[in-house]
């Protein structure tokens, strides 16, 4: 039995010492002048006042040509076509499913934009549509893909590749999704014995190591079988590995996760649910990724 | 609680609480990381602030002078409030928090109503006429699973840290008794809380139990055994929750748990109060 109980006081103490570094130029918070000079574009984020652009929110300043944005660091996801999510079936309607996605708009995803267990391409039936629950029924996690991006913001989904559909046993974990790298693969299988998908929304999903042929089969077949504790563990600590770089707000991908995950390795899972622990990860792994400049 | 998860999500973190290895890497019978922290309402008798974990609590203590209860002439009251906030999540916006709201502090009440708890006779001023009401008002500011043992930890902060001010009663002219504050704002009692009971909650997943479930495990709970325990490991108050039926083995199993548990939970937060009480105030914009 552990029970670990500290003041607050205590952690201000560890944490005293980061505020010695000066803040980087383009991170701004609310209120923060970005220009004086006349002539920029007002982008998200951004509000004028007296021909002097101020920062509305919190995070950093990103310049296209005259167009100045800032891009908050804690918002809702906003999607881009060819992005990978993960999402959550909350509801079953006609013809579609309603997917949240933590955008600020619920997604959709097609009944014709789903592979249909079977065959890879056939007439969607009326038979089919009464069958959609199921497929995916409400709480069902699914991988999928942006197809397109509706006018007011909202997100319509596809799963039309074997990689993508309903997800099985495994962990979900919420971080930032402007913690996220965008990188050319969202779908590892990592060394240590576990996959992970990385949402572009933020999602991860932690889960054994998917088999690259037997495995894909768009989520349909589902396996009950008891996970061994030894993977177990290793989904538990990726888990907590990437709770600990969110928390000290590091960019996650496959390389930074790798990275704490081998920091982590001194200690016991349990261990790293520990503040100062999992602070001391989320520097080394800092520190590494900034020296090999990867 | 508004966490929906999906079949396959659920079963995989019921076996893993049968394996003995929680989704974060926890043993069955292990906190989280418990924040604690004393006096930061400066308008308030005394106020702790709990995090555990994600979720996070706030309780202050007022002290009033009213009337006693009729049937208690010679001791004081103690008035729980507890308070959902609708920041906390959208299932608490309006009205939405009222039933939990209601849940706990009668839960609260009950758990302190034993004699043993606390000594109200030393709330009491003039028997029959005056003494002081202690309205512990409990703030839940975010919900990240095992609510109740959050609150029940920020209670009992709380009322370590109140300073009730020492009153003079005198006699007034016409025979009666007035009651008079002092001058001096050191000059104050404090009562016992070693005896202030704290919540245990034990959760059933499958064939196993845990303590401090998150809110994904509690999502998946079959059945809840809420204890309030003191600590000498008596139990004061209990309450079961959730849908699910136990059997009379694991329900004794669950409260000798609680009891195990609650007896090195209140081991641990007296120790650590003491030196809670000297630190400097961190507040809530560190």
């Amino acid at each position: 039995m552990s029970i670990d109980i500290r003041l607050s006081n205590e952690k201000l103490q560890h944490e005293s010492t980061d505020f010695s570094a000066e803040r980087p130029l383009h991170l701004v918070i609310p209120g923060d002048i970005i220009t004086r000079e006349a002539g920029y574009m007002r982008g998200h984020g951004t509000y004028m006042e007296n021909d002097v652009l101020y920062a509305s929110v919190a995070g950093c300043v990103e310049k296209v040509n005259k167009l100045i944005c800032v891009k908050p660091l804690k918002s809702r996801y906003t999607g881009e076509v060819g992005d990978v999510v993960i999402g959550r079936i909350i509801e079953v309607g006609q013809k579609r499913w309603r997917v949240e996605t933590h955008s600020k708009l619920d997604s959709v995803l097609h009944l014709s934009s789903v592979n249909l267990p079977g065959g890879e391409l056939r007439k969607r039936s009326e038979e089919d549509e009464r069958m959609m629950r199921n497929y995916l029924q409400e709480g069902d996690l699914i991988s999928a893909e942006v197809q397109s991006v509706y006018a007011d913001g909202s997100l319509s989904l596809h799963t039309r590749s074997l990689k993508y559909g309903k997800l099985g046993q495994g962990s979900l974990l919420q971080v930032p999704a402007s913690l996220v790298r965008r990188r050319k693969n969202h779908f590892h299988n990592l060394p240590c014995g576990a996959s992970v998908i990385i949402g572009n929304n933020g999602y991860i999903w932690i889960c054994p190591t998917i088999n690259e042929q037997s495995d894909k089969t768009g989520g349909f077949v589902t396996n009950y079988e008891r996970v061994n504790s030894s993977t177990r563990e290793v989904i538990a600590r990726l888990m907590n590995c990437a709770t600990a770089l969110a928390e000290n707000m590091v960019v996650i991908y496959d390389t930074t996760l790798l990275c704490a995950h081998e920091f982590s390795l001194k200690y016991e899972v349990k261990e790293l649910i520990k503040p100062d622990i999992a602070k001391e990860i989320a520097l080394l792994t800092k520190q590494k990724i900034h020296n090999n400049d990867y | 609680m508004d966490v929906i998860l999906s079949k396959s999500e659920k079963i995989f973190l019921t076996h893993g609480i049968e394996e003995g290895i929680r989704e974060d890497g926890r043993a069955p019978d292990d906190y989280r990381t418990i924040d604690l922290e004393l006096s930061v309402v400066p308008n308030a008798n005394g106020s702790s602030r709990i995090k555990l974990g994600n979720s996070d609590v706030l309780a202050g203590v007022k002290c009033e002078i009213g009337e006693p209860d009729p049937g208690r002439p010679n001791e004081g009251k103690i008035i729980f409030n507890v308070d959902c906030s609708a920041n906390a999540g959208t299932e608490w916006e309006g009205r939405g928090g009222d039933d939990l709201e209601i849940e706990i502090s009668e839960f609260l009440s009950k758990a302190y109503s034993n004699k043993s708890c606390l000594d109200l006779q030393i709330l009491g001023l003039i028997p029959g006429e005056q003494c002081w009401h202690l309205y512990i008002d409990v703030l839940i500011l975010r919900n990240g699973g095992n609510i109740l043992d959050a609150v029940s930890l920020a209670v009992k902060s709380a009322l370590y840290d109140t300073e009730i001010p020492k009153v003079l009663i005198k006699m007034s002219e016409k025979g009666q008794s007035e009651v008079e504050l002092t001058d001096n704002p050191s000059d104050y009692i404090i009562m016992s809380t070693e005896n202030c009971p704290i919540f245990v909650s034990i959760c059933k997943l499958g064939k196993g139990h845990v303590v401090d479930a998150t809110a994904k495990e509690s999502a998946c709970t079959m059945a809840k055994i809420v204890s309030a325990v003191r600590k000498d490991g008596m139990i004061t108050a209990s309450q079961k929750k959730c849908s699910g039926s136990l059997q009379e083995s694991s329900v004794l199993e669950m409260y000798e748990h609680c009891r195990k548990v609650g007896m090195e939970l209140n081991k641990t937060l007296i120790s650590k109060l003491s030196e809670a009480k000297n630190a400097p105030i961190v507040g809530f914009l560190a």
